[in-house]
């Protein structure tokens, strides 16, 4: 675990047409100097259109790995810190690229 | 002509049975879902029996909304659930109405859900990964123009940390079928609603009644007629379900039928003695006969029906439903209160999402009604409508509003 000052965010499913489409998985750290070494940060991270997920983490690179439950189609994940709009990663993913094996990617 | 409606429930009927047979086989259409009947066989305590039966032909728009065509044919009896099957003509109007007509329906099928229960472990997981990315490195090693092979000028140092949407497209295919191919046979993909949603539906009805009646001729006096009218209905109907278990239902009809006469009379014509007791005795006697006075008046109703209800929120095996219903036309308003209770009896579900569920119900509606008249004493009725029903969704579609035409 790095060490520097806590951040609160949140990680936020939107721009899908879907109310149920639920994203669960887990934020791992990635370890830059050897990237094949990452460590599980968060666990049990679960988020919907509405409902997002909030932690607590500090500053560092880390991929929220995840899977997709109770949804279809195109959809986007976001991270942020909780009160801003910035967006410290983002991206679209869809089903139809299967329903496990999805990362996020975005730095605190 | 009364062999008409039988035979043309039959054919409905043989079509039906058709229909099913196909849908136990699994043969599927691609575009098209199977085809399966849809019957109702419905009995109140006001004596009136209607049995219903279309042929559900439905075309998947896309993996979530479905549209069904439901050419029907009904018969129709107002003594009884016994005189369905026969006909007569000797009242004042025919007692077998045959009414031919249809309905569209857009379903809501809902979303699948991927069963995270039945997803592979990491380490399978990750096997799919290291194959996609091994896929993806010999494509980009030929093609590096290829979209998304800037990803893999290199081994990527953690292919589980490659999401399937960053691979190139013979590597996101790769990744998809594996996935797909552990999924598969494990019934995980089900429908999160359960049910098909008859999201939006329209209706029309039609039919010809036969009436009997007596008509002043050119010398004024009355003569026995028979004509026939056309009757029609039109309807429309909205379902929506919120959050899970809490139904909205909002049903809108429209109908033009025929009125019977209030006023009857009753003439006697001379008829032959009859003799008496004692041998040249006789009593005169006169054959009466009753007529109602004037033509059937055209009668249009207006019907608006709004029910909220809850689903069984384990398996979607039972629901009800309350809500009033206000029906104006003629010289009356009637104000009612629906209370429907579906609750399944037999089902046959799908498995995935090319598959369509199949069940058949009882409906039970109490029915309290209050007619005010503009002429004449209010009235108030109970009435109790017992129906079965062998359809694809536990929501009924427009159609039903009408179905007593």
């Amino acid at each position: 675990m790095p060490t520097g000052e806590k951040r609160r965010v949140e990680l936020v499913v939107h721009e899908t047409t879907s109310k149920t489409l639920t994203a669960i998985g887990e934020i791992y750290e990635v370890n830059t100097a050897d990237p094949s070494k990452s460590e599980l940060d968060v666990s049990d991270i679960k988020a919907r259109l509405g409902w997002p997920s909030r932690f607590v983490t500090t500053p560092g690179t880390y991929q929220y790995r995840f899977h997709v439950e109770k949804g279809t189609g195109k959809f986007r994940v976001g991270v942020r810190e909780i009160g801003t709009t910035k967006w410290l990663g983002n991206d679209e993913f869809d089903t139809a690229f299967g329903f496990s094996g999805k990362v996020l990617s975005f730095t605190v | 002509m009364v062999w008409l409606p039988r035979l043309a429930v039959v054919v409905v009927l043989c079509l039906a049975g058709r229909s099913l047979a196909q849908e136990s086989t699994g043969s599927n259409s691609p575009g098209f879902a199977p085809v399966v009947p849809s019957v109702q066989l419905t009995g109140d305590t006001s004596g009136k029996a209607t049995f219903r039966a279309s042929v559900d032909v439905a075309l998947n728009l896309n993996e979530r909304y479905m549209m069904s065509f439901l050419p029907s044919g009904q018969v129709q009896a107002t003594e009884g659930l016994a005189n369905l099957l026969t006909a007569d003509d000797d009242g004042v109007s025919t007692t077998l109405p045959f009414r031919v007509g249809g309905s569209v329906v857009l379903h809501d099928l809902g979303e699948f859900d991927s069963g995270t229960s039945n997803l592979a472990p990491p380490e399978l997981e990750r096997a799919w990964k290291v194959s996609a990315v091994d896929r993806c490195l010999q494509v980009c090693t030929a093609s590096p123009e290829t979209k998304n092979c800037d990803r893999f000028k290199a081994p990527p140092p953690d292919p589980t940390a490659v999401s399937p949407e960053h691979m190139c497209a013979e590597g996101a295919a790769l990744y998809v079928r594996l996935e797909a191919a552990s999924l598969e046979g494990k019934s995980v993909r089900r429908d999160v609603k359960l049910f098909p949603v008859p999201l939006f539906s329209i209706a029309g009805l039609w039919g010809q009644e036969r009436y009997k009646f007596l008509s002043p001729r050119e010398d004024g006096l009355l003569t026995e007629a028979k004509r026939t009218f056309d009757v029609w209905a039109l309807a429309a109907g909205y379902t929506t379900i919120v959050g899970r278990n809490v139904s909205i239902e909002a049903l809108a009809a429209l109908s033009a039928s025929r009125e019977e006469s209030e006023v009857s009379v009753e003439w006697c014509v001379p008829n032959v003695p009859v003799g008496g007791d004692t041998p040249g005795q006789s009593f005169p006697t006169t054959a009466c006969k009753n007529g109602l006075v004037g033509a059937p008046a055209f009668q249009r109703q207006a019907t608006l029906n709004l029910l909220v209800g809850f689903i069984d929120p384990a398996k979607a095996q039972w629901r009800f439903a309350a809500g009033p219903r206000v029906t104006t036309g003629g010289n009356q308003i009637t104000l009612g209160l629906d209370v429907p209770f579906y609750l399944q009896l037999a089902e046959v579900l799908g498995e995935g999402k090319d598959k369509v569920d199949y069940r058949g119900l009882l409906r039970i509606t109490p029915r309290v009604e209050y007619e005010l008249r503009k002429e004449g004493e209010d009235e108030r009725r109970f009435l109790l409508v017992l129906e079965l029903l062998g359809q694809r969704s536990l929501f009924s579609n427009a159609l039903d509003s009408i179905s007593n035409l």
